[in-house]
């Protein structure tokens, strides 16, 4: 019973971070991809 | 990347590594309570981390409300995010927890029930926050209820001291009251936690910036 408690902790723990993480990751290279389209656009019309 | 942010990076992979090592192996079983004192680790320092990292969002609301510069309220609002989410961790790894010790999943403990308004009114000021579309007015309310809130931090640490309670007192006016390697785990524990919700914050800080930044050219465009 133990095993499993400490099991769904572990989950908890490291699964939140990473799921967090993976997220964030994820927002970045979107970001910068957006950024980068605004940032052309500008140069285009300058 | 910046090489300064993949050096950081790197040491908190290594010594998150040493700290699974620890908590899994190196750590023994406790005299009481056995194989559990292992969620002990996975517990404590979340749940100090989310208070820093609140204690993070009252600073950088301070910050905002005197300088008016909106990189603070990014920060601020970037750490209140991640308070939450280690606020998460200790709510769901303490029922867990409760579970296992008291039988009891939820039992209404002054600690538990302080930890869970402290995680609602922090998720109030995040959703409050989302709701208004005008920057300036977001920031300023933001920044206020971000300061408002924190007296709920102060409280969900002291409740296990002004109330009765079966959550166990581990950190005292004496020092840490356990054994000498479970003190060197928590120690690591709190160095890779802290390590860790610094990238997080960082990272999170990052995009906010750059959708601030999207968002204000394209404003000045229309």
């Amino acid at each position: 019973m133990q095993q499993f408690e400490l099991f769904i902790v572990a989950v908890i723990f490291w699964g939140g971070i990473f799921t967090f993480l993976l997220y964030l990751l994820m927002r970045m290279m979107n970001i910068d991809k957006q950024l980068k389209i605004v940032e052309s656009q500008i140069e285009g019309e300058q | 990347m910046p090489k300064n942010r993949l050096i950081f990076l790197g040491v908190t992979a290594a010594v998150s590594l040493l700290y699974v090592y620890m908590t899994w192996i190196f750590a023994p079983p406790d005299v009481n309570l056995g194989e559990l004192v292992r969620i002990f680790f996975q517990h404590v320092a979340p749940a100090l981390v989310a208070y820093g990292a609140f204690g993070g969002t009252l600073v950088c609301g301070i910050m905002y409300l005197w300088k008016g510069d909106l990189k603070y309220d990014i920060l601020g609002a970037a750490s209140l995010k991640i308070g939450l989410l280690f606020t998460t961790i200790t709510l769901l790894s303490g029922m867990m927890w409760a579970d296992a010790t008291w039988g009891v999943y939820w039992n209404w403990d002054p600690r538990e029930t302080t930890t869970l308004i402290l995680w609602v009114a922090y998720a109030c000021v995040l959703a409050y926050r989302a709701s208004i579309s005008d920057r300036e007015a977001r920031a300023q309310f933001g920044s206020i209820f971000g300061i408002i809130g924190f007296p709920m931090v102060i409280l969900s640490y002291i409740s296990i001291q002004i109330w009765d309670t079966l959550h166990p007192q581990v950190i005292t006016g004496s020092g840490l009251e356990m054994a000498a390697e479970h003190g060197m785990t928590l120690m690591v524990s709190m160095i890779a936690v802290i390590m860790i919700a610094l990238i997080l914050i960082d990272f999170t800080y990052y995009i906010d910036s750059a959708q601030e930044k999207i968002h204000r050219i394209r404003m000045a465009r229309s």
